[in-house]
């Protein structure tokens, strides 16, 4: 069989399958018309999108939050602080809240070793005269100390002196 | 071309274009009338503007190849993203193993054979074969359609044409098809 032959036998061969292909091929006006079928397989996908798209949103803007406020989200904020130690302007921790403190039994005066114990100390209502609670720290009795060290010196310091 | 010339033009290369796009898609009826559909598309809007270069039937096979390799790399994207099996260029060939009973009743026997023979060549002497045979090309406009030299055109008819002939020793003469 020559070559060319052969490539009749080809071209025939494929002459048939492109009839038969032709049979099936669609009109020009019914080809513009058919719906895609991935638009089709899109269809579907965007419904399940338009439920996954709000819920991911809501879970990145509260990632988002926590990660650049380092703050609990707001609806769990109250519970958290209560276990959070809070910071001072100055940079000092406090300890319980107010509440907390007036809870406690009564500290004698002289007892008290730091200025953080006289913040613990609870509201005094009879404090001598020259005495105040906004006084940090704690200033001693005038009577205790020289008149030039009285305003520097704090309890700690009284203990040990004495 | 105006829009009534350009439907004319589609409408009288649409049959051989829509075996081209079979073969883009590995004998996939449903994605080769999508990509037929996309290629219409494109012509009459314009996003695919003839020049007059080379043949309409030409023009019309190459954007029906650039429309097959755009959706073949978008799936392939979609399927890394989903991280689902992608549909591989050189799976297994679909015509025989996957088409549906109907399709293969409704093909001829010999069809179904010389489907599934060209879904066994290498890509390149698949698409050559198939654009100087089904598509009636010429070898040149057959490179140009797939974008190789002349010469690299040459070599794939006459490499594929030796391996159909292996793989279908006793293909039947033009005669004897439909007894």
């Amino acid at each position: 069989m020559t070559e060319r032959d052969e490539d009749r036998e080809l071209r025939a061969a494929f002459a048939r399958l492109r009839d038969d292909e032709a049979a099936r091929a669609p009109a020009l006006a019914r080809l513009l018309a058919r719906t895609n079928a991935a638009a089709r397989s899109r269809a579907p996908r965007r419904a399940r999108l338009r439920f996954a798209l709000p819920l991911a949103g809501a879970a990145a803007a509260g990632f988002a939050w926590w990660t650049l406020t380092g703050a609990p989200l707001p609806r769990n904020a109250g519970l958290a602080s209560e276990r959070r130690p809070q910071l001072l302007e100055s940079g000092r921790e406090t300890g319980p809240s107010r509440s907390r403190l007036r809870e406690l039994p009564p500290i004698a005066l002289g007892s008290l070793r730091s200025p953080t114990d006289a913040l613990l100390a609870p509201p005094i209502a009879s404090l001598p005269s020259g005495f105040s609670r906004s006084l940090i720290p704690v200033p001693l009795a005038p009577s205790a100390q020289p008149a030039g060290e009285q305003q520097s010196q704090s309890s700690t310091v009284r203990r040990f002196s004495a | 071309m105006t829009r009534a010339e350009l439907e004319d033009a589609l409408g009288s290369v649409l049959a051989v274009s829509r075996g081209w796009a079979l073969a883009q898609t590995r004998w996939n009826a449903a994605e080769a009338d999508d990509v037929l559909q996309a290629t219409v598309l494109k012509v009459l809007d314009g996003r695919a503007r003839f020049d007059g270069r080379s043949s309409f039937r030409t023009f019309v096979f190459g954007v029906v190849r650039q429309t097959a390799r755009e959706r073949r790399r978008r799936d392939l994207v979609r399927s890394l993203i989903l991280l689902r099996p992608a549909a591989l260029e050189d799976a297994a060939p679909q015509f025989a193993l996957a088409s549906s009973p109907e399709t293969r009743l409704a093909h001829s026997r010999e069809s179904a054979r010389l489907a599934a023979a060209l879904s066994q060549l290498p890509k390149r002497q698949r698409e050559i074969l198939h654009l100087v045979f089904y598509g009636e090309l010429t070898i040149e406009e057959a490179a140009g359609v797939a974008g190789v030299a002349l010469g690299t055109a040459r070599t794939h008819y006459a490499r594929g044409k030796k391996k159909l002939r292996e793989l279908l020793p006793d293909l039947a003469p033009e005669g004897e098809a439909h007894d």
